[in-house]
């Protein structure tokens, strides 16, 4: 059974612009899944709809297992906050609470959505904060931080919810290009540890290099999927080959 | 000088009695207003909205006299005056409060909410432990202008004949026909106000720990 399944969802915005015209795909545990493609293809919306920020006009998706909208259809409220919380999301702009210092960032949800005790989820945290490199950030405001170390902090707050599985919506293109290694850097660490991952990215050779499944998306559709070895380096579709070309200057 | 000094004492006492009810009604109550007039159910916010207007728009003495005496006239209901004063001020205030909520709430950007829906925050806690605290330090240099204002407001509830500072300042000058009670309650309110301030400075202070 696959960890997550997509099954022709659909979506159009208010405005009639159809921003997902049929999108199906699989993606089992453990495996990482790179999806590619140029502004507006529908990339970020879809990985919203997966992580329930967006809703779908049509179609199913399922997260292990169980649905979280069939056939148009979503489910109880309660389900699917219960759903959601197997799903880790990262965000462009990383959201951090500007009120809470980098420590209570990782605990609060920690201890008032799981109701983790107060010394568990400070363990939990400091842990998740070693291993981002950021154990002496840890009374530090967002405010105080740079963009890179935001983002370390952001990831570390999604993991300490022990998700299933990690939505990272374009990590690294609000840093810095010198910021981006270490975010990169870290996704690189989690793969290791066989984490499930999507990663909505414009980093082509970080794609290549870390996905286990690349998607190529435009305009709303998959146009190629595949390993990245044929994705990137064997492009199928003109489509993909001309948004490759911009890359291979 | 205790002759003029003393009785004005005992009146601030009342009107800081009206400033600090009014306070501790008004606050609360713009947040339903706020949330009314931000309804996505179109005949709610409409509602609220034009309520806001008339209220917001509309002198608050004279506020204060229809509150008194409209319940008099059309439904010969007469109650407590200083009752009356604080449920004009605290429903004016309110107004006003409920739109620099409505601004801050307003001015906290989407992603908040979207970080505390995918960890898995209840609503309730989404507005308790992101919403509220943030707005809370976006709105303080609004509320301070505003709670400033209402200690000098609070001289308005003299046109319900409640003795407060400004009224026995006004009765003590006419008695003694001098002008230095209307200047001694100056002193007064500018005393109350300079309280006032600093207590919004501190709090300001206090709220730079993050930016």
């Amino acid at each position: 059974m696959s960890i997550i399944s997509v099954q022709h969802i659909k979506k159009s915005f208010s405005d009639g612009v159809q921003v997902l015209k049929d999108i199906s795909f699989d993606v089992e545990q453990g495996e990482i899944l790179g999806i590619i493609g140029p502004s507006g293809s529908g990339k970020s919306t879809m990985l919203r709809c997966i992580a329930q920020l967006e809703n779908v006009d049509d179609g199913s998706i399922y997260v292990c297992g169980s649905p979280i909208v069939e056939n148009g259809k979503y489910a109880a409220k309660d389900e699917l906050r219960k759903i959601g919380l197997n799903l880790g999301f990262v965000f462009q702009n990383f959201n951090l609470f500007p009120h809470m210092s980098v420590l209570q960032n990782i605990t609060d949800a920690q201890i008032h959505v799981l109701k983790t005790p107060k010394a568990e989820a400070l363990e939990i945290a400091r842990k998740l904060l070693a291993d981002v490199g950021l154990s002496d950030k840890e009374n530090a405001y967002p405010c105080e931080l740079s963009g890179g170390q935001q983002q370390r902090v952001s990831i570390a707050r999604s993991l300490a919810l022990k998700p299933k599985v990690l939505l990272f919506d374009e990590p690294t293109s609000a840093l810095d290009p010198e910021l981006t290694g270490e975010i990169l850097a870290v996704i690189k660490k989690l793969a290791l540890e066989k984490m499930t991952m999507i990663v909505v990215t414009h980093e082509m050779a970080f794609a290549r290099d870390i996905s286990d499944k690349i998607i190529f998306m435009a305009d709303g559709v998959i146009v190629e999927q595949g390993e990245p070895k044929s994705v990137i380096s064997n492009p199928q579709t003109d489509r993909l080959k001309d948004f490759l070309k911009r890359f291979n200057q | 000088m205790t002759k003029i000094i003393l009785p004005m004492l005992s009146a601030s006492v009342v009107s800081i009695e009206v400033f600090f009810l009014t306070l501790i009604f008004s606050v609360p109550l713009g947040f339903p207003l706020a949330a009314g007039r931000m309804s996505r159910f179109k005949p709610l916010s409409y509602l609220v909205n034009a309520f806001l207007l008339v209220i917001r728009g509309t002198p608050l003495i004279l506020q204060l006299i229809a509150v008194y005496f409209f319940p008099a006239y059309l439904f010969k209901i007469s109650y407590d005056r200083f009752v009356a004063a604080i449920i004009a001020l605290s429903v004016n205030y309110a107004c006003y409060f409920a739109e620099i909520y409505r601004g801050g709430i307003q001015s906290i950007p989407k992603g908040q909410y979207e970080a505390a829906k995918v960890l898995g925050y209840t609503r309730m806690q989404t507005f308790f432990r992101i919403v509220l605290p943030q707005l809370v330090k976006r709105i303080v240099p609004a509320m301070g202008n505003e709670v400033i204002t209402l200690v000098k407001d609070t001289a308005l509830v003299s046109v319900l004949g409640i003795a407060e500072l400004f009224r026995t300042a006004q009765t003590t000058s006419s008695r003694l026909f001098s002008t230095t009670p209307i200047l001694i309650a100056g002193v007064f309110y500018f005393i109350m106000n300079w309280a006032v301030s600093s207590g919004f400075v501190v709090i300001e202070k206090k709220l730079d720990y993050y930016k």
